[in-house]
């Protein structure tokens, strides 16, 4: 079992490096400058998690772990396909490994996986010493647990659910293909509707005073930054066939044009969510949105090129045009 | 003898049923899957092989169930699937390295013998995605018959083979079906005719969900 296990092991972790490791790498990348970006906190936002998990190690609470295990669950769910070894999974059910070798290799993954996780907990650890451990190591088993529980779980298919949907043509292919990773996908556009969501609560605790508007510009100037993310998926989607379309009497624009519309139309969701409410609560700025519907549009057509030909520089492209139009978008508005 | 029996098997994915109340009982001998396009041939093989679980139905490999006994089954069956699974990064010997430990299985002069009769030797430390499809083919079928498997399942095998790997592979299944069922599913008539395998009367009703 410990020869199999030291020959699977480094291609399950080597596998969830190539194909997870960007995940990680943003995570810590996200931790980092965010630290930065909070002047003199990078220490409290390292140990403020720490703390947290040094109390609920020491006086556990259903709720607090149940939050802690949501999250946990949460954390993985998009990550399942790589954790449980890609493509090759499927091949490795055919080989004779016992169910606690699968198990085990799994948990190695998922350590790693969880590896600002683990980094939170030895915080705990020299946060609340000896007292603490066995209570951690609780935390991190229930963790283990509840993450194994996660990937190997029955999920409802949400690829047949959007087969089913009466979707026009010209969007059909490219809808089917975010749903292809429907928890990435779905997850990245949640964020996108809270952002709309967000904007149209902090306007209505402004009382739509002079701040509202501008508030939401910023909302649908980072929706739309966050939207222009799916130029880069579609690609990577049309990817694979781009050469066989190269050769049938087909536009290269055509592609172009799909995902142009594709990405409009998710953008039009949040920008309706914004615009209804600023019409219910305050008429007078329905103006301001109807001119915002074309600049809207604008940006997020502009934000293709960034995202596509900015190389690593693209999101931070992306997101220097998006506060430049948030930026123009304000002062035209407030002139 | 009996090496593989099947009762009642069924496939569907997103609930619609592939085909449905398959039986089969066979001896050792080299069989032949043909047919159409999405008549589930390749379904079939990754059900018997353990790669997909089955909507319905049992499967044993020498005696060994394939859900209550699975790592008996597992130990005497060889499955060589269409497309690579392994790892981009991969080479065909940490392939061949993790095959042979999970089979428990030391050096095996057939497997060295494909290997030879493949010409893999130069390609062993090659990355999978830096070889051709015929080699990582021919890698898949070495694997295939590490641990003297009693069932050895091949979807389409001929696939990307230049000649003398063909002439290789027909040779050796011919002399491994007196021991062993060697099921493949193959659109390659000629092949199939070279390995003498008989083509099983297997109409797989295209069920309606």
């Amino acid at each position: 079992m410990l020869k199999l296990y030291l020959a699977a092991a480094p291609l399950r972790l080597r596998h969830y490096a190539e194909a997870g490791g960007r995940t990680m790498l943003r995570q810590w990348q996200g931790m980092l400058i965010f630290g930065l970006l909070v002047v003199g906190q990078a220490t409290t936002i390292l140990m403020l998690p720490a703390a947290v998990l040094t109390g609920l190690a020491e006086a556990p609470t259903g709720a607090g772990i149940a939050v802690l295990l949501i999250a946990a669950m949460l954390y993985v769910l998009p990550q399942r396909t790589a954790i449980r070894g890609g493509e090759m999974s499927g091949y490795a059910e055919t080989l004779p490994i016992s169910l606690p070798l699968r198990l085990m290799l799994d948990a190695t993954v998922l350590l790693l996986v969880d590896a600002l996780f683990l980094l939170e907990l030895m915080l705990a650890g020299a946060i609340g010493g000896v007292a603490a451990l066995p209570g951690l190591v609780g935390l991190l088993l229930l963790v283990l647990a509840a993450q194994l529980a996660m990937l190997h779980a029955p999920l409802p298919n949400p690829r047949r659910t959007v087969r089913m949907l009466p979707l026009p043509a010209l969007l059909r292919t490219n809808v089917q293909a975010l749903a292809e990773r429907p928890v990435t996908n779905g997850g990245r556009y949640l964020v996108v509707l809270g952002v709309a969501a967000a904007g149209a609560g902090i306007a209505t605790a402004f009382h739509f005073d002079g701040r509202a508007l501008p508030v939401a510009i910023g909302a649908l100037a980072l929706s739309g930054f966050v939207l222009a993310d799916f130029y880069r998926l579609l690609r990577e989607t049309h990817a694979p066939i781009r050469a066989f379309l190269a050769t049938l009497p087909v536009s290269p624009r055509t592609l172009v044009l799909r995902d142009l519309l594709t990405v409009l139309c998710l953008g039009v969701v949040p920008y309706l969510m914004l615009a209804v409410w600023f019409g219910a609560f305050d008429p007078g700025s329905l103006a301001a949105f109807v001119l915002l519907a074309f600049a809207y549009a604008g940006l997020l057509a502009a934000l293709r090129l960034p995202m596509l030909r900015g190389g690593h520089l693209g999101a931070m492209l992306a997101a220097l045009i998006a506060a430049g139009w948030a930026g123009s978008a304000i002062a035209m508005v407030l002139k | 003898m009996t090496l593989l029996i099947v009762r009642d098997l069924a496939a569907a994915y997103d609930g619609r049923t592939v085909f449905s109340d398959i039986d089969l009982d066979l001896d050792p001998g080299a069989y032949a899957l043909t047919g159409g396009n999405g008549t589930g041939k390749s379904t079939l093989l990754r059900l018997l092989g353990g790669a997909q679980r089955p909507a319905a139905g049992t499967v044993s490999i020498d005696g060994h169930d394939l859900v209550r006994d699975p790592i008996e089954a597992r130990l005497r069956l060889g499955y060589v699937p269409d497309e690579s699974p392994a790892y981009p990064f991969m080479s065909g010997a940490e392939l061949l390295h993790l095959v042979q430990t999970a089979k428990r299985a030391g050096d095996d002069p057939v497997v060295e013998r494909l290997i030879a009769d493949f010409s893999l030797a130069p390609q062993l430390g090659a990355r999978f995605d830096a070889i051709s499809l015929g080699t990582q083919k021919k890698l898949l079928l070495a694997a295939g018959w590490i641990g003297h498997p009693r069932v050895i399942l091949l979807d389409e095998p001929s696939n990307a083979l230049d000649a003398a790997a063909r002439a290789a592979l027909v040779a050796r299944i011919r002399a491994d079906a007196a021991g062993a069922v060697i099921l493949l599913a193959s659109h390659d008539a000629e092949f199939v005719a070279d390995t003498g395998a008989t083509i099983l009367p297997l109409e797989i009703p295209a069920a309606a969900a």
